[in-house]
């Protein structure tokens, strides 16, 4: 049976280590959630891939009911790890701060192919690529 | 605890969203929140419509280190960003009241099991409609605690109590992972002579032991900072033991000897565990010296009952 949307909302959080404070206060308290039940069940279901930046994409219905579900790592996250890289170049055209291999980019693309809107995995490799290239890290053969 | 909080909302098409919250998590406190543009959809769960615009949000305390975060986030948006298309970034300060009193708002009485009442402590039992007299009355204030009563393992875990509790005083109980104290109210109301409630979260502590005293119990319940090593290491044991915390934590425990705390005879209640790890938090339970023999299941949530076999 459908029902009438109130918001849906994304959360990035680090896995297993949701709590009530920001982000999560705010961005559910304010929507009438039970934030304690949505921070218990993500933690629950992400305590296995602590380290990770897992993405949970909340739908808030107007009875004040919601479900989640967990998504894949965002991209530049995922990068980020592949390149062993704290974080992506400010001037990414001038400076490289690291390079992911194209069998990497295989690897990501396969792990984002159901959240990216690619047909296939090819296409989906040329948005990672595309994102690589923006954050200053070359990818190579 | 910080008092304030400062929020940083930008506005962005939704093919640069992925790389504006990136930026943001290097700024942010735990993580970003991403959500369509205007808050609002209004529309049913099968008919939504594309999304135009979304905005990235993230939140870092408002101290001392505030000013030059929020320069820095500035000065990255203005480099990485380029030619992408995003609003100026807008801050506001942001009381950590005003979300958390927006919960509380959601938060009503309600029945668990056969006689258990959680009440909320700004609501005054004495006006609720259906009160017996044999209620279990548990007033609470769960403020950033953990144990609001109203997730199905905390409900399945208060029936366990009642069925366990009842018509046998004098138990003697731990609740490991404590949290807002609801479990350790509800074990000492119902005939328990001595709670030990412990949590590695001293906040839990601290809501734990004013819980306890705002419901009469404050005498029975021992709240205080710790985990299952304090209990190993001090030889304690239980006749029935709450832990109500996740799969993963119980799984890991009973590597540490979880099964010691409880005394043989007695009985471990285990939640925070969802339908399809089951199997593995009971094999779990088996190689710690409890055997389990109940399982209470609600929705996707089970309750796990294992008893320690007499010596």
């Amino acid at each position: 049976m459908a029902k009438k949307l109130k918001a849906i909302v994304t959360l990035q959080l680090p896995a297993g280590k949701a709590s009530p404070a920001p982000p999560v206060g705010p961005a559910l308290a304010q929507h009438g959630i039970n934030l304690m039940n949505f921070v218990k069940e993500y933690n629950a279901k992400t305590a296995s891939r602590i380290g990770e930046i897992i993405p949970a994409e909340i739908t808030i219905f107007t009875d004040g009911s919601f479900k989640f579900r967990l998504k894949s790592p965002p991209t530049a996250f995922l990068i980020r790890r592949a390149a062993g890289v704290d974080k992506g170049s400010s001037t990414p055209n001038r400076d490289k701060v690291g390079k992911i291999s194209r069998a990497q980019v295989k690897e990501i693309a396969e792990i984002k192919r159901e959240d990216l809107n690619a047909v296939d995995v090819e296409g989906a490799m040329l948005q990672i690529a595309g994102t690589a290239r923006s954050m200053g890290i070359e990818v190579v053969d | 605890m910080n008092s304030q909080w400062i929020e940083v909302a930008i506005e962005v098409k939704p093919e640069d969203a992925d790389a504006v919250s990136d930026l943001l998590q290097q700024y942010g406190h735990q993580g970003v929140v991403i959500e369509r543009a205007g808050h609002f959809i209004e529309t049913w769960e099968d008919e939504i419509p594309p999304v135009d615009k979304l905005e990235v949000r993230a939140y870092f305390p408002a101290d001392a280190s505030a000013p030059d975060k929020r320069q820095q986030v500035n000065d990255a948006l203005k480099y990485m960003l380029g030619g992408r298309q995003v609003s100026e970034p807008k801050f506001r300060v942001l009381d950590e009241q005003d979300w958390a009193e927006a919960w509380k708002a959601h938060y009503f009485p309600f029945r668990v099991g056969r006689r258990t009442y959680i009440c909320p402590q700004w609501i005054d039992p004495n006006t609720l409609p259906d009160r017996r007299a044999d209620d279990v009355l548990i007033t609470l204030d769960p403020g950033m605690a953990f144990g609001t009563g109203t997730h199905p393992s905390t409900q399945l875990c208060l029936v366990a109590i009642e069925d366990l509790l009842e018509g046998r005083p004098g138990l003697q109980v731990v609740d490991l992972g404590c949290g807002s104290g609801i479990l350790s109210i509800a074990a000492a109301k119902q005939g328990a002579v001595y709670v030990l409630g412990l949590d590695t979260d001293e906040m839990s502590v601290d809501v734990t032991l004013e819980n306890a005293v705002v419901n009469g119990v404050g005498e029975l319940i021992h709240a205080q900072h710790g985990s299952l090593a304090s209990l190993l290491h001090a030889a304690r044991r239980f006749d029935v033991a709450l832990v109500n915390i996740l799969s993963k934590v119980i799984i890991e425990m009973c590597g540490q000897g979880l099964g010691q705390i409880v005394r043989p005879g007695g009985v471990g209640v285990f939640g925070g565990i969802i339908m399809d790890q089951v199997g593995e938090v009971e094999e779990a339970l088996r190689q710690t010296g409890l055997e389990p023999y109940l399982r209470r299941p609600s929705g996707e949530w089970v309750v796990i009952e294992a008893r320690r076999p007499v010596d």
